[in-house]
């Protein structure tokens, strides 16, 4: 077709493009971990303001089993036992990009409650 | 099993407690399987535009089936779901692009526009480059083990994929417009039926659980999506059939190739339940042999079908040489014919007088030329005329008329020839009625005096003794002579086209070979019959014509 002796490459260049996209997210999410991750952990309401969680484990899998904190942390930085829920104790440290928000009520959402 | 692949046993327990394993399993993965299996079979069977594209629409459905599958598997990593999850809405606007191009190839075979690749092409690129700078998925929810979508993403994914399924309808509506006959309309509303319904179904499944998933509402609102998976083949196949259908395709060699294919696969399956090593060898040895009695079997049909299309296109060629044959034979004799009763015309003059007396002497070469003349031209209209019958222009004009009296003035005609070579000519005829439907010139001239003509000619001496009676409804109309008979050698070639005895020639110089080929066309074209019969060479023969009394 006359059209395609313009675009010869038109679709080699579409089909290298895909080729790039699949190879890039690839090291970005399985290599470099360089996704958000939302998560909650442990908290010890006698020293730090933990949300209480307003559901029951047993009736919603994904319910905190007791007091909690939110952390937002990259997921390359997070140890496994935290995206596993099963860190007996996390801290953000001030080297990676790591958030903890701990119960007030600037950050309060429907459903949750701070510990006393 | 699964064990060893569980890497976040939180997020496999969530799973479970949502959705079954196995439902997920046999919604993704049979239809991945399906799709891809159809798709490299199709475009094994033949590189054409359609089947390519086909294959392509297979191969990212297949490819979804499998990204999507990892999306709900959490518990193999956050990392590769996140990676499965994000590709997985790059090959969905994929395969919608690919079923526009096929629906494009199938219908026109040919390939899509320059410029409808690059729109199509254009529109997924913002798809590729959201992705490729990570801003298909915000983050990941360890808590739900979910990630969360970029809804403005998520509307421009639906848009495109919106466009290119009413680029199929618009497309479909172009074509059905511009089709020249039933079939190709049929062609084009299956195929429309077929692509819409794939696509319209998956998009309607997306877009139902995004607002559900919007909605929150509904907890596990993916679930529903899968439910969709299980159409999805159903559909693939149906426009597989197609394509088969209206590409010519022989069913044959596809069911042969289908039913090796299907073999094979189900000996080779065994693989995965057989441990002893003779079952090993003894499944090896029947996945050979049953693959090699596949190939022979395909092989085979698809040279019978080589064979049959060749015999077939000959056949084509051998019509259009017959046509063109006849028209040529028709010009000649056109123009033969003109010139021959032109000479005939000017000899009848000069036989005449009408321009000045001739000389005795020349009298005779006159007449002679006047009568070689009218045969020759008598002879080409014999020849104009058998090729008219057999093409089927002929016109009959029908009316009634007393068959007895035809013969009786037919018989006037052919007097002098009988007198001047000193044959006695008969008539009987019962005391009856003849009357008939038909066209009473063609019956005069190519059945009634054709049939007399031959048995004065064919008889040096003797007599020719024309009968006519009535038996029930028919008219029986016969010409017996004591003439040169009819060998059985020579009754197969009687009636047919240019049909001459051995040594006809010898006797009747003037014979052309159509004039009993012309009388049994016009007889049979009156509802009648028509045969010869004789004991032999020298033993005379007799024709007996049959036609349907009013």
């Amino acid at each position: 077709m006359k059209g395609e002796s313009h675009f010869p490459v038109l679709v080699p260049l579409f089909a290298l493009l895909i080729v790039i996209v699949i190879v890039f997210t690839y090291y970005r999410y399985v290599i470099q971990g360089d996704f958000i991750m939302n998560v909650v952990s442990g908290c010890d309401p006698t020293t730090e303001k933990c949300f209480l969680p307003s559901c029951s484990s047993a009736e919603d899998p994904s319910c905190p089993p007791g007091p909690y904190k939110k952390i937002v942390i990259r997921s390359g930085d997070a140890p496994r036992c935290l995206e596993n829920h099963s860190c007996e104790h996390f801290a953000c440290d001030n080297t990676s990009l790591c958030t903890e928000t701990y119960c007030s009520d600037a950050v309060l959402e429907d459903g949750e409650s701070c510990a006393p | 099993m699964l064990s060893s692949f569980i890497h976040l046993q939180y997020c496999y327990d969530y799973l479970v407690n949502q959705i079954s394993i196995g439902l997920l399993l046999y919604s993704h993965i049979p239809a991945a399987i399906a799709a891809l299996m159809f798709g490299i079979f199709l475009i094994f069977q033949s590189r054409k535009r359609a089947n390519v594209t086909f294959f392509m629409v297979c191969l990212c459905f297949a490819t979804w089936c499998f990204l999507d599958l990892g999306s709900w598997f959490a518990f193999l990593g956050s990392d590769s779901m996140m990676f499965t999850w994000s590709l997985a809405d790059l090959f969905a606007p994929l395969f919608y692009f690919f079923s526009y191009y096929f629906l494009y190839t199938f219908l026109t075979e040919q390939d899509l526009p320059t410029w409808q690749k690059s729109v199509g092409m254009g529109l997924i690129i913002p798809i590729a480059v959201w992705i490729l700078m990570g801003q298909k998925l915000m983050l990941y929810d360890a808590n739900t083990c979910e990630a969360l979508e970029n809804t403005g993403f998520n509307y421009y994914q639906f848009c495109i994929e919106g466009v290119f399924l009413i680029s199929c309808l618009v497309l479909a509506m172009v074509l059905y417009r511009r089709a020249k006959d039933a079939v190709q309309k049929r062609k084009v509303i299956f195929a429309t039926i077929g692509v819409f319904a794939f696509l319209g179904f998956f998009l309607s499944g997306t877009l139902g659980v995004n607002f559900l998933v919007s909605d929150s509402a509904v907890a596990f609102a993916y679930n529903f999506e899968i439910y969709g998976l299980f159409g999805m083949p159903i559909l693939l196949v149906y426009l597989g059939y197609l394509i088969v259908k209206y590409h010519a395709f022989d069913l044959k060699i596809f069911s042969a190739q289908a039913l090796s294919f299907a073999l094979v696969a189900l000996i080779g399956a065994e693989f995965v339940f057989v441990s002893s090593v003779p079952s090993i060898v003894l499944v090896a040895v029947t996945l050979v042999l049953t693959g090699a009695i596949g190939i022979l079997l395909s092989r085979s049909v698809k040279r019978e079908i080589e064979q049959r299309e060749r015999i077939e296109k000959l056949a084509d060629e051998l019509e259009a040489t017959n046509d063109r044959q006849e028209g040529l034979i028709h010009f000649i004799g056109h123009e033969v014919k003109g010139f021959l009763t032109k000479d005939a015309g000017a000899f009848a003059s000069l036989a005449d007088g009408d321009y000045a007396s001739l000389p005795q002497s020349l009298k005779p070469f006159v007449e002679q030329a006047l009568i070689e003349s009218r045969a020759g031209a008598d002879s080409v209209a014999s020849i104009l005329k058998a090729s008219n019958l057999k093409k089927g222009t002929v016109a009959y004009t029908k009316e009634l008329f007393d068959l007895k009296e035809l013969v009786r003035a037919t018989l006037e005609k052919e007097k002098v020839s009988a007198d001047h070579k000193g044959l006695t000519l008969l008539f009987n005829a019962e005391d009856s009625s003849y009357q008939m439907n038909g066209d009473k010139g063609q019956i005069a001239d190519h059945v009634l005096r054709n049939l007399i003509d031959n048995s004065i000619n064919y008889t040096t001496s003797g007599s020719v003794t024309v009968s006519l009676r009535r038996e029930g409804a028919k008219i029986l109309f016969s010409v017996k002579d004591t003439g040169v008979g009819i060998t059985s050698e020579d009754k197969v070639r009687l009636f047919t086209e240019g049909g001459h005895g051995k040594d006809s020639q010898v006797v009747n110089a003037h014979s052309t070979g159509y004039g009993l080929y012309i009388a049994k066309q016009i007889t049979e074209a009156h509802g009648g019959t028509i045969r010869a019969e004789s004991e032999g060479a020298g033993k005379g023969s007799e024709f007996i014509v049959e036609f349907p009394a009013s």
